[in-house]
């Protein structure tokens, strides 16, 4: 067989190997030590996202405004740039393999070891960028000594860097990825802040800062952003339970198997078919857009800050409609191509699970066994399927914040459907525990 | 084409498989003592914080 040409990001592969990589474990990992790792690893974040960081000249400013949920930030601590790196070092190597840029096979373990140390150095180079680009930009106070000014720098990136490598560690030897749980751990954590939080406000002394111990002791049902009301609360709670719902609601195509005299069987398209993921997409594009807007600053900025940037709460969705309804649009809109462009990107598209199906012997009752006849009827569920569920989270993201849910829209949709695939990755690997034979059917 | 679209989602809303109500109240059960644990627990660690800040 012909060697395929090797990629021109060999040349980085001695710097890759040199990298520390946390190892893959040799043994099935038992549920307990799973469970155990993950837990761990989620108080280390929860305590790192407390930690201040040391020689700020002023209070630390957030420019990713209500994104920094998405990005498992908060704002003047260890974990200002959250997964932002991570996230964002993700995206670029996907698009540039998925474009044909850089030439991996990622069936390859060679290429995939390849791809992942790559990864894994340019979300640090990133972070290192990103910090600087903070610190330099004045986030933290400026005139602000050079001394100071690396020190943040450093803080910042060992950051990043143990973020990366406690999100290998999770993945590895935990549930889900490390980028999720700590997603989820940001948000629940203000959900219930901002919900019960017995303290006075930061911001506005004299004032209780939790949405119950306020409308308890002073009977305030509703408060205008940033500070967390009732009304929040119970969008909050409205969001959860909708999201549960539209997670359950699946189309199921019916199929059968050619051999086995044509048992029957059916392959469901969840109606989040590519999940939450257009939401965390447009909204990364969105942040980033407002990072270089803040560097042309001017209109151009304000037009970013303005319609790119939804209106939290009642009060400013009241104060100008016309940018709720202008986000309302773009976000969907967004959330839709964004849908469209993931499914397609990881095999999920209407040929890719003709051929998976056609493979395993499968046709749809009622039509001749033809892969393109199955795509095409596929391809009319995955479709409408696809479109519906990302206008559907889009609409949905947007909504929660403009009635100012906590931990914003995006980050409730995020955290509901986060928490649920991990409920079902444990109840999954409960059963392949107590069954082993279980396990093949499960695909391990 | 839109008319198209819209008459297939139409299609598929109506032939989707809604959760029962069981189903729906067991995930909703499990899901939301999941996010209360992680909740709590950070509430926990940033109250603490706090108030040694304070």
């Amino acid at each position: 067989m012909e060697e395929a040409p090797k990629s021109k990001l060999y040349v980085f592969e001695p710097l890759v190997r040199k990298l520390p990589e946390v190892s893959v474990p040799k043994r099935h990992v038992p549920f307990k030590e799973k469970f155990i790792w993950s837990a761990l690893t989620l108080v280390v974040y929860l305590i790192m996202a407390q930690i201040p960081l040391y020689g700020m000249a002023a209070e630390a400013q957030n420019w990713w405004g209500s994104f920094q949920y998405i990005l498992a930030s908060r704002s003047g601590t260890l974990m200002q740039l959250g997964i932002g790196p991570i996230v964002t070092a993700g995206i670029i190597m996907q698009l540039l393999v998925g474009a044909r840029i850089i030439n991996l096979d990622l069936t390859q373990s060679r290429d995939r070891a390849l791809f992942t140390g790559v990864q894994k150095m340019l979300a640090i180079f990133i972070g290192v960028i990103q910090a600087a680009a903070y610190t330099l930009g004045g986030a933290f106070g400026s005139p602000i000594s050079l001394q100071a000014i690396l020190l943040l720098i450093a803080q910042l990136t060992l950051g990043v860097i143990i973020v990366i490598y406690l999100d290998e560690l999770v993945s590895k030897y935990g549930f889900g990825s490390g980028i999720s749980l700590f997603i989820a751990g940001g948000v629940a954590s203000a959900v219930f802040w901002q919900a019960f939080n017995p303290l006075e406000s930061g911001a506005f002394p004299g004032e209780l800062g939790g949405a119950i111990p306020k409308f308890f002791v002073d009977g305030v049902f509703y408060r205008p952003w940033p500070e967390p009301s009732m009304v929040g609360v119970l969008a909050t709670l409205a969001i959860f339970f909708i999201v549960i719902y539209a997670e359950n609601v699946r189309v199921e195509v019916p199929l059968a198997y050619s051999r086995f005299g044509g048992i029957r069987g059916r392959y469901p398209i969840r109606f989040f078919y590519a999940s939450v993921i257009p939401v965390i997409l447009a909204s990364v594009l969105f942040a980033n857009f407002r990072l270089i807007g803040r560097i042309f600053g001017g209109s151009f900025q304000e037009f970013i800050n303005t319609y790119l940037n939804s209106p939290n709460g009642l009060t400013q969705v009241a104060a100008d409609p016309i940018r709720a309804v202008v986000y309302l649009v773009i976000l969907v809109g967004a959330s839709m191509g964004f849908a469209w462009m993931w499914i397609n990107m990881t095999n999920m598209g209407p040929r890719d699970v003709a051929q998976q199906l056609h493979r395993s012997g499968m046709s749809i009752p009622g039509f001749r066994r033809d892969i393109r006849i199955m795509e095409r009827v596929l391809s009319r569920y995955i479709t409408a399927v696809t479109l519906l569920g990302g206008a559907a989270v889009g609409a949905l993201s947007a909504g929660a914040d403009f009635l100012g849910a906590l931990g914003s829209g995006t980050g409730i949709l995020l955290t509901v459907s986060i928490v649920y695939r991990l409920y079902q990755e444990m109840a999954r690997e409960q059963i392949s525990e107590m069954f082993p034979m279980a396990r093949r059917f499960l695909g391990e | 084409m839109l008319r198209r679209f819209l008459y297939e989602c139409r299609r598929v809303l109506r032939v989707a498989r809604k959760p029962e109500s069981e189903e729906y109240w067991k995930i909703a059960k499990v899901t939301g003592i999941g996010i209360m644990v992680i909740g709590i627990v950070g509430f926990v660690i940033r109250l603490i914080v706090e108030l040694i800040g304070a």
